[in-house]
């Protein structure tokens, strides 16, 4: 796997990696002082990588192979977003690596995840050097509580990569709902009713904008987001995010 | 391979450190430029960096020799011209004076020297040693002094293995030592200028201290004190001796302990704050700093210290702390701002409990999984740290307590609240008085309890076992099993099996070594200042005492128990099969009832007189109270030691016991040791009229080695008498005295004889191992000059 462009000057950045040396994020073996991507051989080879065909809007894999293109999810409602990608599926090694980094505090997961997403985005040959990168806001009290939003670094990180510039604070949450992952199908829709709002002061008019997030389960999240910034006048809405569940049907 | 890079580089600066005591300079330094060498071939012929790191492991060791040698070596010191020279130097009194029995011991950094009229203007660090008397100023922190005597660097180690305490000074970065009387110390009129930050923690500590002073009675002052801060200058010697019993000596030796509670303090106050994370682990880190500042910055402190800060910092580069390389990191840390802590029990006690921590909690606690989840955590914590510093304990303290693990789960999990009110202690009762005695209440009743259970731990009778000093190999046996364990525990089955055969072969290899029959006769002369004491071991391992050192006069120091129990202890030696007394003086006799009561001592053979002293009737009352057989020697005896191996005893005859009143060193036991050809001659403090009364006699008094009487004193060693001994190699037992021991004459004798001289004062310990034919070999602590 190639490496995208790792930020910091060498010498720095392998002074860094003597002291704090880079360990995989499955499984903890030690790697080279100047690993980026943090992820050990074997491991690669257990990742759950998204293959074989998947809905062409959201990129989830389908896993009858001659049935309609688009996902169950996705036929059933108005897509703000044009497509969405991700480099795994969430399952298995990757699972438990995304709720350590969420809910473990292990932020630095963010620059290896970030890179599998820019891959899968670099697999794709899209032309992404003039959108802006958006990520999914955290309510406030979950930002006081986690230190963090995941979403956020792993936007930098494909900011940082794409070399296009990252869009701060452009979406706000307002409600502090439940997880979506400790509800139905049905349910999640209407938990984020209304969550959700646009910082007026940042105009987005005319842009195409690439959306980050770290799990797509249903999509919701991501089409409201992306139907609140089409609203905006946004010309186009890509998604990426560093999992996806698997489709349903 | 490499993959802790730091780790690697550390260790092997720490093998170099190590190294540093047996290598050459010179050595070392070609060996750096060898390295280089190699290095830049390898990487021009290669053009790959592959090479690139074993050889900058093999210069970091190079460096740590060099290091090592550099800080060690007394002429590179800026005080070196100095030393022993009539000077006035201006210092500033840096810590809180010491208080010993019969005198006061402060450290100073010395600003200025006047030698001959001139001024220089020297940096250094030297410790003060003034006696205590009735009316004496005594000094205090901060205070500027003009000193007119004398500057001496602190004495090398006397023995092998002994205590060296010129590395011990030189770790707390002392560079010298001055003897200073009343009148040759006066307040300098003037500012000098210094370190505000050790100042500053200087005053934060002091006012800690007095806080808890004020607060509490004598004894949980001085344990809160010991917790808090890591002092124990309020330390009753019971109290040491409870704690170093029952195994928790390191609660009051601040450590990664006091750092994490500290730690987790700070996080939950500014935590509740609701502060930004990031600003909370900068604060933290501040903190830290300061802590290690006020606590004197140990070496346990300054690991955990340095630990805690890359732990934090990983936070803050958003990347994560390897344990591993944290500690790595930390002991080069150290060792590079002053390598002589490698030497520091203290140090080797801290990396030990964490290195053992990191390899064997995780594995320890899965066993102990039955138990409920804090006693089991505790337990494998306390186990897990034992198995890393048995070994240390028994190299420095020759003691290894049983009961710790009973003891650290018990004290251990008060540590935090007795910490935490501690600091609410400071805290509120700097602001009001009442709150700060409701505080103190708690705090006593918790302090009391821990006393009250270190008290009945101690008192367990053998709750410690003596053990002498591990040798090398049992250190490598023991390292050994630990890595064997460790993969068992892993189920890493297949590096543990080739590792228990290594183990098995290196055991068995030791034993039949140890079995072999050698047929080496080693007789030491132990250094135990101005005093007599050789330790004869045969082939068959037989060991004999003869005298055993003591101190003139009323000095409180205990030859036996600071010296020859050491000795003994680092050469394994468990048990004198005889001891045998010369002559009833203190510099002889004193030392060795220390052995007695320590139950060292087989058969105790005595001189013979007629009437008894004061000291022979004291030794006699201890020997037997001790269970000690005893027998009286007077010439004409013999004394069986093994094949071979005897003793003739050739004085004291009927003339000088009629004598022994008038003249005790006349009457000391003259013993001359045959082994086939060789023979050594032991002759006490025997003087002139004793050495022609041996004359007369038809007796051979030819000897290889002669132990040459009385110190060296001039009163003895006749030519007549030299001359019949006519020994190749003479050994002077002596130490500094006001008796000018040994005289100029006797030595000049001795060199115009042709006879090589050994001293102790002036080559430590001297060792003869002979086959009975010849003397195979003469080790010496250091060359004469």
């Amino acid at each position: 796997m190639t490496c995208p462009v790792v930020p910091g000057n060498k010498l720095v950045r392998y002074i860094l990696g003597l002291v704090f040396p880079p360990k995989c994020i499955f499984c903890g073996t030690l790697l080279h002082p100047l690993a980026y991507v943090e992820i050990c051989p074997l491991c690669y080879k257990e990742i759950p990588f998204v293959k074989g065909k998947t809905c062409t809007t959201c990129g989830k894999p389908i896993d009858k192979p001659f049935g309609p293109a688009q996902c169950l999810d996705c036929r059933d409602r108005k897509n703000y977003f044009a497509w969405n990608v991700s480099p795994c599926e969430y399952r298995g090694i990757i699972r438990e690596a995304i709720v350590r980094f969420k809910f473990f505090g292990k932020r630095r997961y963010a620059r290896t995840l970030g890179s599998l997403m820019l891959y899968s985005l670099r697999r794709k040959k899209l032309c992404l050097h003039d959108v802006v990168v958006v990520y999914t806001p955290l309510h406030k009290e979950k930002l006081k509580e986690r230190g963090f939003n995941q979403a956020k670094l792993l936007a930098e990180v494909i900011a940082q990569g794409l070399g296009c510039t990252l869009g701060r604070d452009i979406l706000l949450k307002i409600k502090n709902t439940p997880p979506q992952s400790s509800l139905s199908r049905g349910q999640r829709m209407q938990n984020l009713r209304g969550a959700f709002r646009l910082n007026k002061n940042i105009s987005i008019a005319g842009k195409n904008i690439l959306l980050v997030d770290d799990v797509y389960t249903t999509g919701t999240t991501i089409n409201e987001c992306a139907r609140l910034l089409i609203k905006a006048g946004a010309k186009e809405v890509y998604a990426v995010t560093a999992a996806i569940g698997r489709g349903i049907d | 391979m490499f993959k802790r890079r730091i780790c690697w580089a550390a260790s092997c600066y720490i093998a170099g450190v190590y190294l540093g005591q047996f290598m050459d300079m010179a050595y070392a330094i070609r060996a750096a430029f060898l390295m280089i060498i190699i290095c830049v071939v390898k990487v021009l012929l290669s053009r790959k960096a592959a090479f690139l790191f074993p050889c900058f492991l093999s210069i970091c060791m190079a460096l740590g020799v060099l290091h090592f040698q550099t800080v060690v070596d007394t002429r590179q010191k800026p005080i070196a011209p100095f030393i022993d020279q009539p000077i006035t130097f201006t210092c500033r009194i840096v810590a809180d004076p010491i208080l010993k029995e019969n005198r006061i011991e402060y450290t100073a950094d010395i600003y200025r020297i006047r030698l001959n009229k001139v001024f220089f203007s020297v940096k250094s660090k030297v410790k003060l040693i003034c006696p205590l008397h009735e009316g004496n100023d005594s000094y205090g922190y901060g205070d500027v002094l003009n000193i007119s005597s004398r500057l001496f660097f602190p004495s090398q180690s006397m023995n092998e293995g002994g205590f060296n305490y010129y590395y011990y000074l030189q770790s707390k970065g002392v560079d010298a030592i001055c003897y200073a009387k009343p009148y040759q110390i006066e307040y300098a009129d003037e500012e000098v200028p210094y370190n505000r930050l050790t100042e500053y923690a200087y005053y934060i500590r002091k006012s800690i201290l007095d806080t808890i002073d004020s607060y509490l009675p004598q004894n949980e002052a001085a344990f809160l004190k010991g917790i808090m801060v890591g002092d124990r200058s309020g330390f009753s010697e019971k109290m040491k001796e409870d704690f170093s019993r029952s195994g928790i000596y390191h609660v009051v030796a601040v450590s990664g302990m006091h750092v994490s509670i500290l730690l987790a303090g700070i996080m939950y106050f500014f935590g509740i704050l609701r502060l930004n994370k990031f600003i909370i682990h900068g604060i933290s880190i501040f903190f830290i700093l300061q802590f290690i500042l006020i606590t004197g910055s140990t070496p346990s402190v300054l690991r955990a210290g340095i630990m805690a800060c890359i732990f934090l910092l990983a936070f803050l580069v958003n990347r994560e702390a390897d344990s591993l390389t944290s500690l790595g990191l930390s002991a080069w840390v150290i060792l590079l701002y002053n390598p002589l802590i490698l030497f520091d029990a203290g140090f080797q006690l801290s990396y030990g409990a964490t290195l053992s921590l990191l390899f064997f909690y995780k594995p320890l606690y899965t066993l102990l999984k039955q138990l409920p989840k804090g006693v089991g955590e505790l337990a494998a914590t306390s186990a897990s740290a034992q198995l890393g510093t048995v070994i240390i304990t028994a190299y420095h303290f020759n003691g290894i307590s049983l009961v710790s693990i009973a003891g650290n789960l018990f004290v251990v999990p008060l540590i935090p609240i007795i910490f935490i009110m501690g600091f609410a202690l400071y805290i509120m009762g700097n602001i009001s008085s009442w709150l700060g005695t409701i505080i103190a209440g708690f705090e006593y009743v918790v302090l009391k309890l821990i006393l009250a259970v270190t008290d009945l731990l101690g008192s367990i009778p053998f709750a410690v076992v003596r053990v002498p000093s591990p040798t090398p190999l049992v250190i490598a046996v023991y390292l050994l099993l630990l890595f064997m364990v460790y993969n068992v525990l892993q189920g890493k089955k297949k590096i543990a099996t080739l590792n228990g055969f290594l183990l098995i072969v290196i055991i068995i290899g030791g034993l039949l070594i140890s079995f072999f029959p050698t047929d080496n006769l080693e007789i030491t002369f132990v250094n135990v200042g101005q005093g007599d004491c050789a330790l004869i071991v045969s082939p068959g391992g037989r060991t004999v005492l003869i005298d055993g050192g003591g101190s003139e006069g009323m000095s409180s120091f205990d030859v036996g128990e600071s010296i020859v129990i050491p000795y003994l202890l680092k050469r394994g030696i468990m048990h004198i099969d005889m001891a045998i007394i010369s002559h009833y003086h203190d510099d002889h006799a004193e030392g060795i009832q220390t052995l007695f009561e320590n139950k060292f001592i087989g058969t105790l053979l005595l001189p013979l007189r007629k009437e008894k002293t004061e000291l022979m009737e004291k030794i006699i009352e201890t020997a037997r109270y001790n269970g000690v057989s005893m027998y009286y020697l007077s010439e004409g005896d013999h004394v069986k030691i093994g094949d071979g191996i005897y003793m003739q005893v050739l004085s004291p005859g009927p003339e000088q016991l009629e004598k022994a009143f008038e003249n005790e060193n006349n009457a000391s036991v003259v013993l001359r040791l045959n082994y086939n050809k060789f023979s050594c001659l032991f002759t006490g403090d025997i003087e002139k009229e004793a050495e022609y009364a041996l004359l007369q006699k038809k007796d051979v008094l030819k000897a290889d080695v002669l132990k040459i009487p009385h110190h060296g004193s001039p009163t003895s060693s006749t030519e007549e008498f030299i001359g019949r001994v006519s020994p190749r190699y003479a050994v002077i037992s002596v130490g500094k005295n006001s008796f000018g021991h040994p005289s100029e004459q006797v030595l000049q004798r001795l060199v115009e004889k042709g006879v090589r001289i050994y001293r102790t004062d002036v080559n430590g310990t001297i060792t003869f191992i002979t086959d009975g034919k010849r003397i195979r070999k003469i080790k010496v602590l250091r060359e004469g000059e």
